[in-house]
Parts: structure tokens; sequence; C-alpha cells
């Protein structure tokens, strides 16, 4: 699925960058003398969509990944490992989580944390560069405005655009399935949407788009 | 020649990089405050036109990283505000209500072995705490050993400290939003302002919301449930704590109406217009 994944007896495995040092209450598991850090799919939605068996991601790593409401920097953390020679701008509004994503991203070599808002592009448009991966996960209701937004403004021809879409949030009255078909009909006058998962069981009335910038 | 400017140094170049100048910390945040000020000062120093694109910015990840941090760091700092500090003490004075509720049953239940009438006559917790340190006639209980007695003593020392510790910040948070948000705290009173700013998360987010909203702060259970299933929709959130929404035989009227009110203070005291707090308070009645 990405280079440098590891999938051990069912379970996701990434190499840890910051040897003995937890981010979250993940295990630390030794095998063959090397570190690995467990990618536990309740807690990240990116690991729940590779359990699901989507068909591509489009991260490599080389990649230079932007990711929209990175919060504390669970999912950030693993993807800080799998990119050895790549770069994540983590984005956040609050300033409270991003002081946990600091300190967090202190230790590593490729994490760039952003105190913005997303949908505000002008504001952070000067500090990051144009992007291999778009990464969004913001529980908003306009989560799809922001992204198509963002995907305008800062990806690369042909790079890849992912989406967590939280249904709850767009409209509780409206079930989740009807909210998946709308957004997707919304994304594809901008982008094309290579594949879609549901991640239940994992992380509730959660749908997850992979798009590709024509 | 292009003078190129990003977050971490400003460059000059033609072809390739002719001269360049790495940002120190100070400069870093500068720049990021006041962007032409900077630009403007390499324009004159270097002789050059400014001319910079935004996908060329990071070309090298390590310096901008490292700029970056500084950035960010220097953000967080300066967005703690007062809001940060109420929403500490307020959710200080909630948490210290239960902790002393739960102390002062185990307390009742330990005295009560060598003296239960006191613990039967005194309802009021912290003078139960202060009888409960001195030594009464008792037939219904049985004398303790003294080290058994000084244990719950030293708990009932605590609990006293913990009310001082109460009392000490209703004070200091008087204090602090009598500063911040005056007109809000003398219509809604220090402990429905204190919830509404926690519930909300900070002044500004309370002043943009609609009066409706405030009026369910703290009642979202109730309105998805009435937004899915189609229940009853519910009539006040916090707002109920307030003396004028408990009178009032029409609660839901009565919420609505205070809701309004509180609405107009608190964006009279984000956007710091004159006062109106006693104003919008005759109104009530």
């Amino acid at each position: 699925m990405i280079e440098g994944l590891l999938i051990n007896k069912g379970k996701l495995l990434t190499k840890n960058q910051v040897p003995k040092k937890k981010v979250y209450q993940e295990k630390l598991i030794k095998i063959k003398g090397i570190e690995y850090r467990e990618w536990i799919p309740k807690h990240s939605k990116l690991a729940s969509a590779i359990k699901k068996k989507i068909s591509q991601l489009g991260i490599k790593k080389d990649s230079t990944i932007l990711y929209l409401g990175c919060s504390t920097g669970t999912t950030v953390s693993h993807l800080s490992d799998l990119l050895t020679e790549g770069f994540i701008f983590a984005i956040d509004s609050s300033p409270r989580v991003l002081r946990e994503l600091i300190l967090m991203a202190e230790d590593r070599n490729n994490i760039a944390p952003i105190l913005a808002d997303a949908f505000q592009t002008e504001k952070f448009k000067d500090k990051i560069s144009q992007v291999d991966v778009i990464y969004q996960d913001i529980a908003q209701r306009n989560q799809a405005e922001i992204f198509i937004e963002n995907c305008k403004n800062f990806l690369k021809k042909e790079g890849f655009a992912i989406l967590c879409l939280k249904s709850r949030s767009v409209d509780v009255k409206k079930t989740p399935r009807q909210v998946y078909k709308e957004i997707r009909n919304q994304l594809e006058r901008e982008l094309r949407v290579v594949d879609f998962r549901e991640l239940d069981p994992f992380q509730k009335q959660h749908g997850f788009f992979v798009c590709k910038n024509i | 020649m292009d003078l190129y400017i990003n977050c971490y140094g400003a460059f000059l170049t033609s072809k390739k990089v002719e001269k360049k100048q790495l940002f120190t910390e100070k400069e870093i945040i500068d720049f990021q405050k006041n962007k032409i000020k900077t630009i403007q000062k390499y324009e004159k120093e270097w002789n050059t036109k400014y001319k910079g694109t935004n996908s060329k910015l990071v070309q090298n990840f390590n310096l901008y990283r490292k700029a970056n941090f500084i950035i960010a760091k220097n953000q967080v700092a300066q967005s703690v505000n007062e809001d940060n500090l109420i929403i500490q003490a307020v959710s200080l004075t909630e948490e210290l209500d239960t902790i002393i509720n739960i102390l002062s049953k185990r307390l009742r239940e330990w005295s009560s072995l060598e003296m239960p009438e006191l613990a039967n006559k005194i309802q009021d917790n912290e003078e139960f705490a202060r009888k409960s340190l001195k030594k009464q006639e008792s037939k219904l209980g049985k004398e303790l050993q003294k080290q058994d007695t000084n244990q719950y003593h030293t708990l009932a020392t605590k609990i006293i400290e913990l009310f001082k510790l109460k009392q000490d910040n209703i004070e200091y948070l008087d204090n602090l939003m009598n500063n911040y948000c005056k007109n809000t705290l003398e219509l809604a009173g220090p402990a429905l302002t204190g919830k509404l700013l926690k519930h909300a998360g900070s002044l500004k987010k309370l002043a943009l919301m609609p009066a409706s909203k405030i009026q369910l702060l703290g009642a979202e259970k109730a309105l998805f449930r009435h937004l899915i299933t189609g229940s009853k929709s519910p009539k006040h959130g916090i707002v109920l704590q307030h003396n004028y929404v408990q009178k009032s035989k029409n609660k839901g009227k009565a919420a609505r109406i205070l809701a309004d009110k509180i609405s107009i203070a608190v964006k009279v005291d984000y956007f710091k217009g004159e006062p109106i707090g006693n104003k919008l308070k005759r109104e009530l009645k």
C-alpha cells in the first residue's frame, strides 16, 4: 500500500523514527531488532481505510503532504515514520492541539506545524509549497468546500487528494449514504474520484474519498 | 536581479543565488508580523525589485522547518489570553464542587463512628467540617483511639482548605470577568457567564453566536435528538440556571428573552461598546 508499511499478523506497523518514544497509547513492537509502532485503526482514519483495503492512496516515501486538521498528530506521526524522504505541512486552527503537535514534531525531522484556519488559504499561502498529496480530516459542515479550495490552490497535477468525511457534521438529518452521494457529486465537478470506502466499524459514519487531480 | 524573501531568509537571484542572508530568530518573527517592512528594508539595502512566487517558496526543507518552528511556537504563545484563564478557573470551580462533595461524604461516614449525632444535625458541609474537629459527647458512637481520630481530623482540615480555595477562586474569577466581559457579568451573574464562556470556547465565538444558539448551549444532546427523531425540541440549556428563568412560569419564553439579552451584552463586550448591562437587566423585569 505505502512503501515501508509492514503488516504483521493483521496489525499495521510503521518503523519508529524516534525509538522508545510513544505518541499516543500505541504499542511498540520489536521485529528483528527494528522498533515498530502499531498503527491503530480506531485512532486513525487513514489506518482504518488501509484495513478496509483501499486500492490506492498515492502516498510515496518522498511525497510532500499537506495535512489539514492534524489535531494532536496521531496520524501525522505515522505518516512521518513512513515518509523517509518526504515532508508534511500540518495545519490546525486550534492552539491547544497544536501545542502538543509541536512537542511531538520537534523530535522528528519532517513535520512543519502551522497555526491557521484551513479555509483561509490566503493566510498560509506563503508558508507552503505545491504538494503531491492533500489529506483532510476536518469535522465541519463545509468540509468539502475547504477540500476543493485547497486542492485548487496547492495540489500538483496528477496529485492525490484524500478526504475523510464525517457525515454527521455535514447533515444530521440525512443518512450517511445520502451525504456520501451528494459530496461525491460535489467533488466530481473538480476532481476525479478514484476510490471510496465507508470506514465502519472502525470509525462510525465516516466516508473516505481518494481523488486525483486531472 | 530579483530579490526573493521567504520565512527563513532573503535571497538575491539571477539564474542562481548571488547573495543570501538567513534571518535571525527575531527577524523571522518580525517578518511574520510585518512582511512589507522587511521586503522594503532589503529592497533598499540591495537595490533591487521584489519578485517571489509561492511554488518556489520552500526549497530547503531543513531551514524552512527550523524557521517554521519559531513562528509556530510564537503564535501558540501569543494565542493565550483571558479566555483560557477564565475557562481554567471555571473548570476548577466545577471540579472543586464534586471533589468537596465526595470528601465530605467520606468525612461524615468516618466521624459518625465517634459522634453520629453531629452528622445528622448539621447539613452544611463546611460547617460540619469545622465542628467535627471538636470532640463531643455521644452515646451512640464509640470513642476512637487518638491515632484514628487524627486521621479524619486531617481530612477535615483539608476540606476546610478546599472551601477556602473555592472562595478565592470565585473572587479571582469575578475580578477577571469584571475586566473582560462586564456587561454579561452584570446581566447573567458569575456562574452562568463562566459556564457560557466555557461551552462556547471563547468570547469571540460567543459573540458570533445567534441568540437561539446561546439559549440552547448545553442542550446539544436533546437538540440533535429533536433533529433526528423529531421529538420535542429543547427550550433551554444552561441559561436555566439563571434566577429569571427559574422563577418564571413559562421557562421556554423566559429562556428566549434572557438569551436575547445575553447575546446583546456579549456583543457589546467583545466589540468594546458602551456599558449596557444595567439597562438590559432592568428590561428583564
